[in-house]
């Protein structure tokens, strides 16, 4: 794992106040070791609370999830860009990965009715954080972010 | 992640350590597979020292309820908190397993 920090601003009017990025090998048998990672710079953002932190986590955990076993299938040579903002009251964490594109917007919200045995990653990570952006390309870039002001509509009860 | 399982008159009890997830599945799937294997008509899922739990430790569960439903069996989960617990209402699994 490599990586690096800067501290950009107070915090206030949305701007983050603190940027954090590293870089890790696609693997999940780094998957612990990154949590940790992401756990301690949740535990940063002043107004984060149990809820706030459980929540990012598992949406993270997801993300880094479908990179290594879809995007990088099959490939042991790949490498996610992690890049953390860490405002006053909210998160936004990117990961970047040069493996498979991922049709995100085609993925259909699963049967829960059902008990489905997979495919509820994606419906996870969308229900669990405010705004999930992706973009494929060269770089795929998935971004993450969850806010605390919108604390009161948060999906885990 | 660390599961100990306990038998007793009919019923499999696993306790369950730690992180179940992508990473850590893969140890408790066998034991999960022996208890399928020997149709116990009740299963009890001990979540109480869980820390963590992704889809994919929730579709091992998921799966070790199907199939000990098929074969007559009840598989309940007792003690969860914190995340687990949130996950397992997110996916509209806590009042089906009992949680």
């Amino acid at each position: 794992v490599a990586g690096g920090a800067t501290k950009e601003g107070a915090g206030d009017g949305g701007h983050p106040c603190a940027r954090v990025a590293f870089q890790v090998q696609a693997l999940i048998a780094h998957r612990h070791l990154v949590l940790n990672l992401v756990s301690a710079l949740l535990s940063y953002v002043e107004t984060a609370d149990r809820q706030f932190h459980d929540e990012m986590i598992t949406a993270f955990g997801e993300a880094f999830n479908n990179i290594v076993m879809h995007g990088y299938s099959g490939r042991s040579d790949g490498m996610i860009d992690v890049v953390a903002e860490l405002g006053a009251d909210e998160v936004t964490i990117r990961l970047m990965d040069t493996g498979l594109e991922v049709d995100f917007a085609s993925v259909v919200v699963p049967d829960l009715d059902s008990m489905p045995e997979g495919g509820m990653g994606v419906f996870m990570i969308r229900a669990l954080v405010d705004e999930v952006t992706y973009q494929g390309g060269a770089v795929n870039v998935l971004s993450l972010t969850k806010r605390m002001s919108s604390r009161e509509d948060a999906a885990l009860p | 992640m660390n599961c100990t399982r306990t038998d007793l008159e009919g019923e499999s009890r696993l306790h369950i350590v730690g992180a179940l997830d992508t990473l850590t599945v893969r140890d408790i799937r066998p034991i999960l597979d022996a208890v399928v294997a020997d149709r116990p008509k009740r299963v009890t899922v001990e979540f109480d020292e869980l820390t963590l739990i992704d889809s994919s430790g929730v579709g091992a569960i998921v799966s070790l309820f199907k199939r000990v439903k098929a074969d007559g069996g009840k598989v309940v989960v007792v003690g969860a908190h914190d995340q687990p617990l949130a996950v397992l209402k997110l996916l509209r699994l806590d009042r089906v397993l009992g949680a």
